[in-house]
C-alpha cells in the first residue's frame, strides 16, 4: 500500500515517514500542494497537512474533487479544531479523518488503517 | 320781512354749496392728515420689522456657518473613529493569527518529539537511531526557542522587561551564534564570520544573543545558495553588526513593515511573526539602531549598532 505524505516540515515528514514505513507502508513524500497534485496518481491514501506553502491543503482537496479523485485522505492539522476549519474541509470531501497535532504513532496508524479497510 | 327773491335764493344756494365744499375740504384735509400720520407710523413699524428680519437673517447665517463647522468636526471625528476601529480590528485579527501561529509553532516540534521517542523505543539500527536522536534534539531546541520567544515577546509587549546589563564580549556572542546555527545552514551555503578586535559593550548578553540569532535564523531560512556573512566592526562610539545573505530578498512593498508586530511574509507558515519586532525593540532599548536593505532575488542586509560604553 502506498501512502502519499504531504508535509512541508522536514522533521515531521521524516518522523511520520518512519512510523508509516515501520508499519509496512511505502511512503511517497511531497513538500507542498503542487507536488502533492503531481504525485496523487501513485498513492492509495493521502496524509495531508492542511497548511502548506504554495498551495494550501484545502486547495489540494478541491482539485482532487474537480478531477474526480476519490482516494481516502487523513488530514493532519496543527490549527485547533475549534477554529472551524474542519467543517469547511468536510464540505469539500465528506469522509475526511482528522488528526490533531501532536499525535502519537498509534494515532497515526489507527487513522490510516481506518481509511484503508 | 325779507322777501326771498330768485336772486336771493340763488345766492343762498351758492353759499350753502361753497360752505359745504369748505367743510368737505376741511374734513378731507383732516382725514388726509390722519391717514398720512397713520402711514408714517406704519412705515416706521415696517422699517423696524425689516431691520429685525435682517438681524435675524444674519444670525441665521451665522448659526448655519457654526452648524457647518460642527458638522465638519463631527465628520472628522467619525473618520478618525472609523480609522481607529479598523486599526484595532486589524491588530485584533493579527493577534488571533498570532495565537494560531504560536499554537502551530508549539505543536509542530512536539509532534516530531513524540513520534521520535516512540520510534527510538523500537529502532534497532544504530544509524537510524542517531538520526532520530538528532531529530529529537533539534526539535527540543526549537520548542525551547519558541517558548523563550513567546515569553520574551510577552515581557517586551507589556513593558515589563528588565535587562541585566553588564559588560560583555560581543565577538564571543557572535562566535557562539555561528557555532549554534552552523548545522542549520542548507547544503551549499557558505557561512562566514568577519570580526576583528572590538571593544566590550554593555548590555544584556542573553537578549543580544537572541536578537542576533533571530537575524541569522531569517538569513538561513531564506537562503538556498550563496553565502551568509556576519560581520562586526567599530565605528566611532558604536559597534556595527551586519548580517548579510544572498537569499530571496524582501519585496519592496513589504520592507517598511518587516519590523512590525505579528508580520510574516505571505504564505510563510513557520514562526509567530515577532522575531524581528523583538530584535528591533532589544537593539533600540540598548541605545542602538537597526535598519534593513533588501532586494528581491538578490539578498538581504540587516545592520544594527550597539553603543560602546567608554570606561572613564
Amino acid at each position: 500500500m502506498k501512502i502519499l505524505l504531504v508535509e512541508d516540515e522536514p522533521d515531521e515528514a521524516r518522523s511520520m515517514q518512519l512510523v508509516l514505513s515501520g508499519e509496512g507502508y511505502e511512503v511517497i513524500l511531497a513538500g507542498d500542494g503542487k507536488e502533492a497534485l503531481d504525485k496523487l496518481a501513485y498513492a492509495d491514501l493521502i496524509v495531508l497537512d492542511i497548511i502548506l506553502p504554495r498551495l494550501n491543503g484545502d486547495v489540494v482537496l478541491k482539485e482532487m474533487k474537480k478531477r474526480g479523485i476519490n482516494k481516502p485522505v487523513v488530514v493532519v492539522t496543527a490549527v485547533s479544531r475549534e477554529v472551524g476549519v474542519e467543517q469547511d474541509l468536510k464540505n469539500i470531501k465528506k469522509d475526511l479523518v482528522f488528526l490533531q497535532k501532536p499525535f502519537s504513532s498509534a494515532d497515526l496508524i489507527v487513522a490510516v488503517k481506518s481509511k484503508l479497510q | 320781512m325779507i322777501e326771498l327773491t330768485t336772486e336771493t335764493s340763488g345766492f343762498l344756494l351758492l353759499f350753502v354749496i361753497v360752505a359745504s365744499l369748505a367743510v368737505a375740504m376741511l374734513v378731507l384735509n383732516l382725514w388726509r392728515k390722519r391717514v398720512e400720520q397713520q402711514s408714517l407710523s406704519h412705515q416706521r413699524e415696517l422699517t423696524k420689522a425689516i431691520k429685525l428680519i435682517r438681524k435675524k437673517e444674519l444670525e441665521a447665517v451665522k448659526h448655519t456657518k457654526e452648524l457647518e463647522k460642527t458638522k465638519s468636526a463631527l465628520l472628522n471625528m467619525m473618520e478618525d473613529l472609523t480609522d481607529s476601529y479598523e486599526k484595532l480590528k486589524e491588530l485584533d485579527d493579527l493577534k488571533s493569527d498570532f495565537v494560531i501561529s504560536v499554537s502551530h509553532e508549539l505543536r509542530t516540534p512536539l509532534t516530531s518529539i513524540i513520534l521520535g521517542f516512540e520510534l527510538l523505543e523500537k529502532e534497532k539500527n544504530p544509524v537510524k537511531q542517531k538520526e532520530i536522536w538528532e531529530l529529537l534534539i533539534r526539535n527540543t531546541q526549537r520548542l525551547q526557542r519558541t517558548i523563550n520567544d513567546i515569553l520574551k515577546f510577552s515581557a517586551m509587549d507589556s513593558g515589563k522587561v528588565v535587562f541585566r546589563k553588564k559588560q560583555f564580549d560581543l565577538k564571543k556572542v557572535l562566535q557562539n551564534v555561528v557555532a549554534e546555527e552552523k548545522q542549520r545552514i542548507k547544503t551549499g551555503v557558505e557561512f562566514n564570520l568577519l570580526v576583528s578586535s572590538i571593544p566590550l559593550v554593555i548590555g544584556d548578553e542573553e537578549w543580544i544573543h537572541r536578537a542576533v540569532t533571530n537575524l541569522v535564523d531569517n538569513a538561513i531560512k531564506y537562503t538556498n545558495k550563496g553565502q551568509i556573512t556576519i560581520s562586526a566592526k567599530r565605528q566611532k562610539s558604536y559597534i556595527v553588526v551586519s548580517v548579510m545573505d544572498s537569499g530571496t530578498g524582501i519585496p519592496k512593498k513589504f520592507l517598511p513593515h518587516v519590523f512590525n508586530k505579528f508580520v510574516k511574509p505571505e504564505k510563510q507558515k513557520v514562526g509567530a511573526g515577532v522575531g524581528l519586532w523583538l530584535t528591533k525593540q532589544t537593539i533600540e532599548k540598548h541605545g542602538g539602531r537597526i535598519w534593513i536593505e533588501s532586494k528581491k532575488g538578490k539578498g538581504t542586509h540587516v545592520s544594527f549598532t550597539l553603543p560602546i560604553k567608554v570606561k572613564k
